[in-house]
């Protein structure tokens, strides 16, 4: 079934959407859940949630890329709920302080989150697909690096100096772009 | 800058580009749609065409399509009929007809069907093959757990490989393995024999089937269709075990069936899909109910199945 069909079953507001999302993005919605989560129930506990939102949220929405678009979704919901039980996300938490380490050495950055992430994406578009794919592995999935790699087909070493490259030229996209101050 | 802010900044990353990073990335070939003979046995394998809808991302495997009540071929003779179901994309490496053993090579000149060939353990099966494919310490200590019949000539033992040499074959006249598509390994085991829970079955049977394409132009493996059972409801997990290997589990409940000279009990029916390292596995438990004069404990069949998981070795890449 098309990302279309699935859009179309939802401006029907048939509930055959829901059950069909399911089938294809469950599992997709329920990894990315699971590796903050860590917890099977709280996974299912989100994906309803995930479900929901969806169901709300289309129409009017249209999302031109429904998969990243659920995916999201998905980590954003998975964050909330964890917060909700003042827990951390182990994994995900480790990725993210890497990356911070990497932007703090210098100026406070003084961004708001939706306008950073803007920024980050912007950087990515301009950067081949697989550096970037690595980079999104693992500071938005969650990957370890191996596993990271093994996505990429590559080394282990090479995913590693990738990762490091990229985190380097973000922060100089960053200042150049005038994201940094003081 | 703090970690929280760049979790909550990564939340607003363009939609497009975080679904580009969950494809799979291994490197599939693209081939001819449709059935493919080695998945036709495979399905014919089971005693109920199981209803599984297939789609761990992270596995190497997933849903491209749904399909219901539609024409399709339900048979190795190509019979149609109107069912439902999923085709599934995996992705498999190909694997090089340099790479096979020369015994393979040396297969009857005659080879135009599908054949298969016994051994007496899974690491002679993979001797012959020429391609180590699985490490598992746990099916390793297993016991041996009865026979597989894949249905050809010389293909009923507890290690079977059967091998697939596609449609049209043999009429080019070069060797017979050249227009091979696929090699499929079984294996079946049991664990926990012995237990006094288990009787009278002896313990929880446990069948492997690893599928490793060939690299031909008869090659279309990449996509393979799954049947819905008409009587029988399907949940899925997506299981990690602590290797890192990312596996989509299916659970097919399977209600009692009467009539016919032997009527089937009610089953759980597990199966676990994933590839690893290109090869793509089917790992298989059943759950009787109330059959045979005992009750398996409740989630015992499925725990057994994750320790047969956990115990795939699973090493990133060097």
């Amino acid at each position: 079934m098309t990302d279309e069909e699935l859009l179309g079953l939802y401006f029907a507001r048939s509930e055959e959407a829901i059950r069909a999302t399911g089938m294809v993005y469950g599992p997709y919605c329920r990894a990315i859940a699971l590796r903050i989560l860590d917890s099977e129930e709280d996974a299912e506990e989100c994906l309803a949630d995930v479900w929901l939102r969806v169901w709300n949220a289309v129409p009017p929405e249209r999302p031109e890329h429904f998969k990243g678009w659920l995916g999201v979704i998905t980590r954003n919901q998975a964050l909330t709920l964890l917060r909700s039980r003042e827990r951390r996300p182990r994994q995900v938490e480790e990725a993210a302080l890497e990356l911070a380490i990497s932007l703090s050495s210098g100026p406070e950055a003084e961004l708001e989150a939706r306008e950073l992430g803007r920024a980050v994406s912007a950087f990515l578009a301009g950067q081949p697909e697989r550096n970037r794919g690595v980079f999104l592995r693992r500071y938005w999935y969650g990957d370890t690096v191996e596993e990271a790699a093994r996505w990429a087909g590559w080394s282990l070493s090479r995913t590693k100096s990738a990762l490091f490259r990229m985190r380097k030229k973000l922060k100089d996209y960053l200042k150049k772009e005038g994201f940094y101050h003081g | 800058m703090d970690k929280d802010k760049i979790m909550d900044a990564m939340n607003h990353i363009d939609p497009a580009l975080a679904e580009e990073a969950g494809r799979e990335l291994s490197v599939v070939k693209q081939g001819r749609r449709g059935w493919s003979r080695a998945a036709v046995i495979a399905a014919c394998l089971c005693a109920v065409l199981a209803g599984t809808a297939v789609a761990a991302e992270l596995s190497g495997v997933r849903i491209v399509d749904i399909w219901n009540n539609e024409m399709r071929a339900t048979g190795p003779d190509g019979t149609l009929e109107e069912v439902s179901g999923v085709t599934i994309s995996r992705d498999i490496r190909y694997f090089s007809i340099d790479e096979l053993s020369q015994q393979i090579m040396e297969l009857d000149q005659g080879f135009t069907e599908p054949a298969a060939r016994t051994f007496s353990s899974w690491e002679k099966m993979e001797d012959f093959v020429g391609i180590r494919v699985m490490e598992n310490p746990v099916l390793g200590e297993a016991h041996s757990g009865g026979t597989m019949d894949v249905g050809l000539p010389g293909g009923k033992g507890r290690f079977v490989a059967c091998f697939d040499p596609g449609a049209g074959h043999a009429a080019d006249g070069v060797t017979p393995m050249d227009g091979i598509v696929a090699i499929s390994l079984y294996g079946c085991y049991s664990l926990r024999s012995g237990s006094p829970e288990l009787q009278p079955w002896g313990g929880i049977g446990i069948t492997v089937s690893a599928e490793l394409a060939i690299d031909t132009e008869n090659s279309f493996l990449d996509e393979m269709e799954l049947l819905y059972s008409d009587d029988a409801a399907t949940v899925q997990e997506t299981y990690v075990t602590p290797s890192g290997l990312n596996v989509l589990i299916s659970k097919t409940e399977i209600p009692e069936q009467e009539g016919g000279s032997v009527p089937s009990p009610a089953v759980d029916w597990y199966t676990a899909y994933f590839t690893l390292d290109g090869v793509f596995f089917r790992i298989s438990a059943v759950d009787y109910k109330d059959f045979n004069g005992g009750n398996i404990p409740a989630g015992l069949v499925e725990e057994t199945l994750k320790e047969v998981l956990d115990g795939f070795v699973c090493q990133p890449e060097a």
